[in-house]
């Protein structure tokens, strides 16, 4: 064999920076709505007891789910600008791979494999590198899996440890969810198992207990995981695109889940011990995937333990070795032109409409597009607010669903319009709702570029 | 989340426990629950616009998504109760499971017809197989419950009353949709202090520029 395993993962370590730096980074609304609160936070010293940002949320008190990264941002982009927390973000990206690579280091077969279904992963969810909370979701899942993994396998968890990840983890997103389930699947996995294989099942329980009570240490003590749980299951997050089934249009997911069936399929021909968990571990992660494509960091993760672990003494051939390598090169090759060019920051956001809005004094109560809330949010501050942004569960009070009536513009448009009292609407150039609004003399035109158009009613 | 693929893949992994534990009486039961409960989750994985229109054009417009979802149910049923090779089997059906839960049901539906064909034939060469027509008649159980939960259009909600109305939005905290029943509901019943103080209340939550009287 030539190619040595760790050069190997190098190498492919190396190509995944590559590719996450080509996206460099992705600057959503999200991304911005976490600098605003942190802002707030960092100009009043405390958090937000009511949702300052937007009249139309529900005035329950406020409980944000990724205090720490909003808190970082705010101060990141304070001082080292957006460019730079965007160009921070992406590393960290970077890093998340890496990390997520770390088990296979030893089979140069999985390392390939594996940094496969990262770039995959990565294809399909390219939101999540950017500046938002989930990709310290995704290292401190990395860490917990390991975690997991070590427990199974009978060994004593570093305590600190144990109670450190998941506290970090309920303040930087509300995905610290997972540190509670992942021990239970794993339990409920093991009674699959003979019984001699089940010994580790009371202590994968007592972390599962350890990871609820360490969620406890958040501004919001316990209350931050019922509302966690709450927007889980909330009907407004179940219809944002995220959380949905993923489209048909999603080729990338459809052959990660592929892959991801493959090394539980060669589990089924492995070694006895912790077969059916294995096999049960990877089929729950490849359906999470397949539910909502925020899972399939998840999926690759787990799928790589399994390919580290079926394949670390798999001897190959040099041709066999070869073979292998081009294809993975071939096969990142055929990756980049789908990247999408995203080094213009600033490209699908309505920077100069916005400023249109901040210097043209129009009516209040502005209809703004939900992906673009947290921009306006970014750019207003607490001056001016918003009508609806990604914050879905705040919208639970019936206005999510007036908003998308009003999307579509729907029947209820001009019934909707005026019960909610908007006088001023920033939109997507040529969708539904700019093509109803031009139609109706109420409404004025105020302002239009290729991304954004602003009317105003007369 | 999708709540009914959730529950989709939780079946499908239900009805997969008992072949990878051994099979026996216990997998038998467990696979009609998880049939069933397969059959609920397909009624209930319909747009709810399917749920409440007329039964007439239901049959018509959304009887192939109905019984395709009901066929795919029983197939998982039929490949519980019919494999013999249980993990390779269940893992089949697990996946198929995943795969019916999104874009990719007609996929899954594919993929248990053609296992669910395969395990047929060779079950009848299995000693200690089913009788088929015991597996055909609870499948036709399974189907007519999942076309009855899909089908029923449940009896249409009353109309709520203006008092009604304004309590629900403004208990779900949106002013504005509460405000205009409440209003009717104050202008027909002009002395009615819990309409004047629930306007009074919407009124001081909505912002200044838009009071509305």
């Amino acid at each position: 064999m030539s190619v040595r395993a760790p050069i190997a993962w190098w190498v492919a370590a190396a190509a995944l920076a590559v590719l996450v730096v080509m996206h460099l980074a992705y600057l959503g609304g999200d991304g911005l709505l976490y600098i605003a609160h942190g802002r707030f936070m960092l100009a009043h010293g405390e958090v937000p007891a009511i949702d300052p940002f937007s009249e139309m949320s529900i005035r329950d008190p406020l409980i944000l789910h990724m205090v720490l990264p909003m808190l970082g941002f705010a101060w990141l982009e304070q001082h080292i600008g957006l460019p730079g927390l965007v160009l921070l973000s992406a590393l960290v990206g970077v890093l998340v791979l890496v990390v997520l690579l770390l088990p296979a280091r030893r089979s140069l077969v999985a390392t390939l494999a594996g940094a496969v279904l990262l770039a995959l992963v990565v294809l399909a969810d390219k939101e999540m590198f950017g500046v938002r909370g989930q990709i310290f979701a995704y290292l401190l899942f990395a860490a917990w899996l390991a975690v997991c993994v070590s427990v199974l396998h009978g060994k004593r968890p570093f305590l600190p440890i144990v109670v450190l990840l998941p506290t970090l983890w309920a303040n930087t997103h509300p995905s610290f969810l997972v540190a509670v389930a992942l021990p239970l699947l794993f339990a409920g996995a093991l009674w699959l198992e003979p019984a001699r294989d089940r010994r580790a099942a009371r202590a994968l329980i007592a972390l599962s207990l350890v990871a609820v009570l360490a969620s406890f240490l958040s501004p919001y003590g316990p209350r931050l995981i019922v509302d966690v749980v709450q927007l889980l299951f909330d009907d407004t997050t179940q219809r944002i695109s995220h959380m949905r089934s993923p489209p048909v249009t999603l080729p990338w997911l459809a052959l990660l889940a592929g892959l991801c069936a493959v090394p539980a399929l060669r589990a089924l021909g492995g070694p006895a011990r912790h077969r059916r968990l294995h096999i049960l571990l990877a089929l729950a992660w490849i359906a999470m995937t397949l539910i909502s494509r925020r899972y399939a960091a998840y999926a690759a993760a787990w799928s790589i333990w399994l390919l580290a672990d079926a394949l670390r003494n798999v001897p190959l051939t040099e041709r066999a070795g070869r073979a292998i390598v081009v294809g993975t090169g071939l096969a990142f090759v055929a990756c980049f032109p789908a990247v999408p060019a995203m080094r213009d920051l600033d490209r699908a956001l309505p920077v100069e409409a916005t400023t249109v809005l901040e210097t043209v004094r129009t009516p209040p109560r502005l209809l703004n597009e939900f992906g673009w809330g947290g921009y306006l949010m970014y750019r207003f501050g607490e001056e001016r607010t918003v009508f609806i942004d990604g914050r879905n569960n705040l919208f639970r009070n019936g206005v999510f669903d007036d908003y998308l009536a009003m999307t579509f513009a729907a029947p209820s448009l001009d019934p909707l319009l005026d019960l909610y009292g908007i006088n001023t609407v920033l939109w997507t150039s040529g969708w539904d709702l700019d093509v109803a609004l031009a139609k109706r003399p109420a409404w004025r035109l105020l302002y239009r570029d290729d991304k954004a158009v602003i009317y105003v009613r007369r | 989340m999708n709540a009914s693929a959730l529950l989709l893949v939780g079946t499908g992994l239900l009805g997969a426990l008992p072949l990878i534990r051994g099979g026996g009486p216990l997998s038998w039961r467990l696979g009609i629950a998880g049939g069933v409960a397969l059959c609920c989750a397909a009624a209930w994985s319909l747009p709810a616009e399917a749920l409440t229109s007329p039964l007439v054009a239901q049959l018509v417009g959304q009887a192939p998504l109905v019984v395709a979802r009901a066929a795919l149910a029983a197939g998982a049923l039929l490949i519980v109760r019919l494999t013999r090779r249980r993990e390779r089997r269940a893992l089949v059906m697990a996946t198929a499971a995943t795969l019916l839960l999104s874009w990719a049901w007609q996929l899954g539906l594919v993929a248990l017809a053609a296992t669910y064909a395969v395990t047929t034939v060779r079950a009848r060469r299995l000693p200690g197989a089913a009788p088929l027509a015991h597996t055909a008649l609870v499948a036709a159980v399974c189907i007519a419950g999942a076309c009855w939960l899909a089908l029923h259009p449940g009896p249409p909600p009353p109309p709520r009353a203006d008092r009604e109305v304004a309590l629900h939005w403004e208990a779900r905290g949106n002013p504005w949709r509460a405000w205009p029943a409440a209003r009717a509901w104050a202008e027909r019943e002009p002395g009615s202090e819990e309409a004047a103080a629930l306007l009074e209340r919407l009124d001081r939550r909505l912002a200044p520029h838009e009071v509305r009287r």
